[in-house]
């Protein structure tokens, strides 16, 4: 027989297995920083948002507490807002890092090229200088 | 403000007019990316093409024989360790350039669409004054029609949008044949667009006060190679060019980083 959501008592199920996905989502952060893939800079970032869901979570009053605040009828609908605007602005810094990111990068790369030419221009002039050792200076390069 | 671009390691060499009647250094900057088959010949065309003129190859990242054959032949090049695309790659040859003391840099694309016996042509309005940058335009003599249709009309939309927004009257906002000057190059050795750069450049030159000179050029049907701007990303590079053109006209000069 199907479950009646009207008629069955769930009792405090959803506030449980938002807290273990809470917590999943916190030890994955934890696991990724420590085998360093990410920096302790953006996991602090993303925690905010499992501690925040499960400080909602295990307080009643809080949530409803704060939907009154902003006007909320319907108090668990509160976090829908809440993490839309946590997740963008998490998106948006991320995006605004990978394009400073990728500026360092294009830089770098630009420098490293310029570098490269001018040590082997030196390189030929040195061997240019010294003669006859020109033919071993070039075949390094090639 | 003086420049933070990573190239200051190179010093600033004097600008033209710090010694009477030498003659111009005019640098051809060629990004290349997979070119092996017109490369060579390409540099050659245009050292023979142009007097005094010298050939910049910049090798971005080509996973081709291009970087082989540049060595081989022992043509003047800079070989990039990261693919940055066409943008990233032209801009380390104006960055070269500045750093080299040249005192005007055109851009020839690699797959031989444009023609090295127009680079005269391309200089003239530079060499008299009469401009700060000049870009080489297919429609401008209406000689030419080897664009497609839809490569046209897009053309004609970001040309009478960038007219709107500066009131300066262009013909051909695609085309990469285009010649700068000295204080055009120090614009754009620090900014200068990743991809699809050519119209969003222009509009900033210009809102820079750069003055602009179009000259009527025939382009040949590209021998290798796709355009860059092709396909089902037609319609994303249109919308992202013409927000990059918007954004380029209410940027502040001050929010540019040099």
């Amino acid at each position: 027989m199907p479950i009646d959501p009207v008629t069955t008592n769930f009792g405090n199920r959803v506030i449980w297995v938002s807290i273990l996905a809470s917590l999943a989502l916190l030890l994955w952060i934890v696991y990724l920083v420590r085998r360093r893939r990410l920096s302790e800079r953006y996991a602090l970032v993303w925690m905010v948002v499992p501690i925040l869901f499960m400080l909602f979570s295990s307080s009643r009053g809080l949530l409803e507490g704060f939907a009154a605040l902003v006007g909320i009828y319907y108090a668990p609908a509160v976090m829908i807002p809440v993490l839309l605007v946590l997740y963008i602005t998490i998106g948006l810094y991320s995006s605004m890092k990978a394009t400073r990111t990728e500026e360092s990068i294009k830089n770098l790369t630009q420098e490293v090229a310029l570098l490269r030419h001018q040590l082997e221009q030196n390189n030929r002039g040195l061997a240019t200088q010294e003669g006859g050792k020109e033919e071993n200076c070039d075949r390094r390069y090639t | 403000m003086e420049s933070h671009s990573p190239s200051d390691i190179y010093h600033k060499q004097p600008r033209k007019g710090d010694e009477l009647n030498q003659p111009c250094k005019i640098l051809a900057i060629i990004p290349a990316f997979n070119e092996e088959k017109t490369i060579v010949q390409l540099a050659e065309r245009i050292r023979h093409a142009v007097e005094g003129v010298d050939v910049l190859v910049v090798n971005d990242h080509s996973t081709d024989q291009t970087e082989h054959l540049l060595r081989q032949q022992g043509i003047n090049h800079l070989a990039l360790s990261v693919n940055l695309g066409i943008g990233g790659a032209v801009q380390s040859g104006f960055k070269y350039a500045l750093a080299e003391g040249y005192d005007i840099a055109l851009q020839v694309d690699g797959d031989g669409q444009h023609p090295p016996e127009q680079i005269p042509a391309l200089l003239q309005p530079l060499l008299s004054g009469e401009a700060d940058f000049v870009c080489g335009s297919r429609y401008l003599e209406n000689k030419q029609n080897v664009s497609s249709r839809s490569r046209r009309l897009g053309g004609g939309l970001l040309a009478a949008l960038i007219r709107l927004l500066t009131g300066q009257r262009v013909s051909d906002p695609t085309s990469g044949f285009r010649a700068y000057n000295h204080q055009a190059l120090a614009v754009l050795g620090s900014i200068y667009p990743q991809d699809y750069p050519e119209p969003i450049s222009m509009i900033e030159l210009i809102m820079h006060g750069f003055r602009l000179r179009e000259v009527p050029v025939q382009m040949v049907e590209r021998q290798h190679g796709r355009s860059s701007i092709a396909g089902l990303d037609t319609l994303f590079y249109m919308i992202k060019v013409i927000f990059a053109i918007l954004i380029a006209r209410i940027r502040r000069t001050k929010h540019y980083a040099y």
